[in-house]
């Protein structure tokens, strides 16, 4: 299954980040490949490659409250990040199985080998920024009115 | 200030009918004269709905036969009594218990916590009409007035715990009725405080106004969480922005509501919007909230995975 994945409040979002990230630093050449390819495309932040994680179960999002799990699970994934975006990658031939003790209480095989996912957990908007910016709007136009122009 | 209907005034012919009809049994009134500090009697219990009689008198052992109850007092007095609601929440106020369902307290607090509070309800709300609140509970500062709803056992409060509940162990230093709402100075337990908002919320005393209005950031936050998305939209009057089916066939609705906050001596109003959505396995409804603008139910769901409405497409949902 190559396109997206929703389990309850997490999205699985297929993306074309190959090469370095998607592989495991397997060799000296491959690392200097990567420095070199880092330097010239995207400067020296690349330079730090990404800690690449291989599991066999990886948790994507936790409830705090109900403290079920959507867990990924596969002989081997790779886990990583970059700038706080977690990505995960199922190795091999088989897909991968989601679970969620409520959602997909029976493990469901639906991530795609080799393919790399970006993983998002849903989020909402605070509704109180709606008041905080109506109560900004009015400060500011009481702040208006306590100007008058100088008599000429 | 909160405006309740006065209950007092409510008849006693009429209030005769409601309780046959709802099947309550008469109270049987009994003096505080009766009672003295530190000792049980069968003076202390008042059950409208004729719940807990039986397992007061097992538990507390308690001697009917020496005892021969009291005559019905007609002219009923607001005495100090200790409430639970269907929601679990444990009060304390001086009220006429002959205003069932609905009982109005005046000097109400609320207990939010009793150290052993898991192991038994019902108790535990005797305990608290016994011996009211330890020094390990948590009672809030009394209110003016509250209207308590769903009311599901009433007790008459000995004079040992008025003087505990008095005492509100917790009240200064945690929550307190401010112009209004409930000020907190201490942010230690968020969870006590979302579950205190949650009970204030079920019992219809905590509105989102009172929420909006919290000027500490974190604790707004809190108490519109614990107030909950669901319950405002689903009692405002709401608009229905837009509305389609999502890709496992489930409807959603993009929902709008106005809230409008007395502020000084103008009101201001608000708009709020949130998307309602089925999870498609569990069917449980959701309501995010999404931000002002938000034209479509596919827009709303998109921008909560940070994503456009044309790059929100799932291929499989659970």
């Amino acid at each position: 299954m190559q396109g997206q994945i929703r389990q309850g409040d997490v999205l699985l979002i297929p993306v074309n980040i190959e090469g370095s990230y998607a592989s495991p630093p397997s060799s000296l050449a491959a690392r200097l490949n990567r420095m070199v390819r880092g330097v010239l495309f995207d400067g020296f932040s690349r330079l730090k490659a990404p800690t690449q994680q291989r599991r066999q179960e990886v948790v994507l999002a936790y409830g705090e409250i109900t403290g079920h799990a959507h867990r990924l699970t596969a002989p081997e994934i790779l886990e990583w990040s970059v700038s706080g975006q977690r990505y995960v990658r199922v190795i091999g031939d088989e897909p991968g199985a989601l679970s969620h003790e409520d959602h997909d209480p029976e493990p469901a095989l639906v991530v795609a080998p080799n393919v790399t996912y970006q993983v998002v957990q849903q989020q909402e908007w605070d509704i109180s920024t709606e008041w905080d910016q109506q109560q900004r709007k009015l400060a500011a136009e009481e702040e208006k009115r306590r100007w008058r122009q100088v008599s000429d | 200030m909160w405006h309740f209907p006065n209950l007092s005034k409510i008849g006693e012919a009429r209030r005769q009918v409601l309780n046959k009809l709802l099947g309550i049994k008469e109270v049987e009134e009994v003096s505080m004269a009766n009672w003295k500090e530190g000792e049980v009697t069968d003076g202390g219990h008042y059950s409208p709905y004729g719940k807990g009689e039986g397992e007061w008198k097992d538990i507390m052992q308690w001697d009917h036969a020496q005892k021969k109850p009291e005559p019905e007092v007609q002219q009923r007095k607001s005495i100090p009594l200790v409430v639970q609601t269907a929601s679990g929440g444990a009060f304390f106020g001086v009220g006429d218990p002959a205003d069932a369902p609905t009982i109005r307290l005046e000097q109400c607090q609320m207990c939010v916590r009793v150290r052993w509070r898991a192991t038994d309800q019902s108790l535990m709300m005797k305990w608290l009409a016994l011996n009211g609140p330890d020094a390990d509970s948590q009672v809030t500062s009394p209110v003016p007035v509250m209207l308590l709803q769903d009311i599901t056992l009433v007790l008459e409060a000995a004079p040992k715990a008025v003087k505990a509940w008095q005492k509100a162990p917790w009240a200064k230093t945690e929550l307190e009725p401010r112009d209004g709402r409930w000020v907190s100075g201490v942010e230690r337990d968020p969870a006590q405080y979302k579950r205190f908002i949650e009970a204030a919320a079920n019992v219809g005393i905590f509105t989102i106004q009172m929420a909006l209005s919290i000027k500490d950031a974190g604790m707004r936050q809190l108490a519109i969480e614990a107030f909950g998305l669901a319950r405002l939209f689903s009692q405002k009057d709401v608009k229905i922005i837009h509305q389609d089916i999502d890709g496992v066939g489930n409807a959603r609705q993009l929902l709008s509501a106005f809230i409008v906050m007395k502020q000084g001596s103008r009101a201001v109003g608000v708009q709020i919007q949130a998307v309602r959505v089925i999870c498609p396995t569990t069917g449980h409804e959701y309501y995010l909230g999404v931000k002002n603008g938000v034209r479509t139910c596919q827009e709303a769901v998109a921008s909560t995975f940070g994503l456009k409405p044309n790059e929100y497409k799932p291929v499989r949902e659970s």
